[in-house]
């Protein structure tokens, strides 16, 4: 039997002949599988004409409006954004550009290697002038300079601890208090 | 104001002849994502998602397609990615009852009785994968011709034909299952009231 031409005949909604309706109808009299699939597809299609448009709940147009105006400021804002940054990106492409072709880069980066060259140099000197002057020294100048030093270290680190342990301390009372 | 007027309108940045258009075709369009997501929160967002791409895109709508065609070819669409992103999670028949039964309703009696045909059509469409469902709902929803389903989706009519032959036959079937299993429930209950 040529049931997938049936299946078709009877789900297609094609406009049958009469002689087409009639071999349909022939067919539908001895097959059970045809006659059930014809019957749930008009059950199904019943179902589908009788099942009411879903409308939205009232004010869409409003919250439409609301929706509207909240993504046209961040289209906005998105669009600005987009537009400093390629600016910025374009500068620094520019600027690096600018830098190779002229040659400056190289100056650059050798006069940030002198630089830095130089800080370390003065530490340097800096640090061997205060031994000099340390070994000439009565020996309790050194000490008491150190005491006074490492006081001052141990100070700052003993307040800095206290507001971190305040700050935690504020923050679980803040958690604690129910909001109202 | 004419439908026309309206899209010229909203073409020059005139926002709230876009809401007039938004007034007149906010049933259809929920009507189409509430068919395709299958619950109300997600059609609301999804028709307020459309209507702000039609918006954005206007310049781009051709006046000699239908606007409506236009419109739902982009609900469609989106409901379609939103679904190939998160699969629409099958729903118990009850709870989809139970989720349906609380919305308002003026006559508590014809609302039953739509809530019922409501139900067992969004269970049965559930069922269907994205894409055929979306040619049953333009089909029969809105009856739209094989042809503007063609436009609306942008698929050829050989692919709207099997995709709407498809998804009958799925809904025939899953309505027969149905059937079936309700017959077995009732003699099971006869039998144990026996």
């Amino acid at each position: 039997m040529k049931h997938k031409q049936y299946e078709s005949w009877i789900l297609d909604e094609a406009l049958l002949t009469e002689a087409l309706q009639q071999e349909l109808d022939a067919h539908l009299e001895v097959c059970e599988n045809c006659r059930l699939l014809r019957r749930s597809w008009i059950a199904s299609k019943q179902l589908i004409t009788q099942s009411t448009t879903q409308i939205p709940a009232p004010g869409f147009t409003e919250r439409w409006q609301t929706t509207m105006l909240k993504k046209c400021r961040i289209e906005k804002i998105r669009r600005y954004r987009l537009t400093l940054f390629g600016l910025i990106l374009l500068a620094f492409a520019s600027s690096v550009i600018y830098m190779l072709v002229s040659g400056s880069f190289i100056q650059m980066f050798a006069n940030g290697f002198t630089m830095i060259s130089e800080i370390v140099m003065g530490v340097t000197n800096g640090l061997s002038t205060m031994s000099y002057w340390l070994s000439h020294l009565p020996i309790a100048v050194p000490v008491t300079a150190g005491f006074i030093f490492f006081g001052m270290i141990n100070a700052f680190a003993m307040v800095g601890i206290f507001f971190l342990w305040n700050l935690k301390q504020r923050k679980l009372l803040a958690d604690e208090i129910p909001m109202e | 104001m004419a439908e026309a007027e309206c899209i010229k309108l909203a073409r020059e940045g005139d926002q709230d002849a876009f809401a007039q258009i938004v007034e007149t075709y906010q049933n259809p369009v929920h009507n189409l994502c509430y068919r395709m997501l299958g619950t109300p929160q997600a059609a609301e967002d999804a028709a307020q998602e459309s209507f702000w791409r039609a918006y954005k895109n206007l310049h781009r709508y051709d006046i000699k397609r239908p606007f409506a065609t236009w419109l739902l070819s982009i609900a469609a669409h989106y409901c379609i990615d939103q679904q190939r992103r998160k699969r629409l999670p099958t729903m118990d028949l009850n709870e989809i009852i139970e989720f349906t039964a609380e919305d308002p309703a003026p006559n508590p009696e014809s609302s039953l009785v739509n809530v019922e045909f409501s139900d067992k059509v969004q269970y049965q469409l559930a069922q269907l994968s994205e894409n055929d469902r979306a040619v049953l709902i333009l089909r029969y929803w809105h009856e739209y011709s094989e042809n503007e389903i063609c436009q609306a989706l942008s698929i050829s009519k050989s692919a709207v034909k099997s995709r709407l032959h498809r998804a009958r036959k799925h809904m025939a079937t899953q309505w027969s299952e149905t059937q079936s299993n309700l017959t077995m429930e009732g003699r099971h209950h006869e039998t144990q009231t026996i």
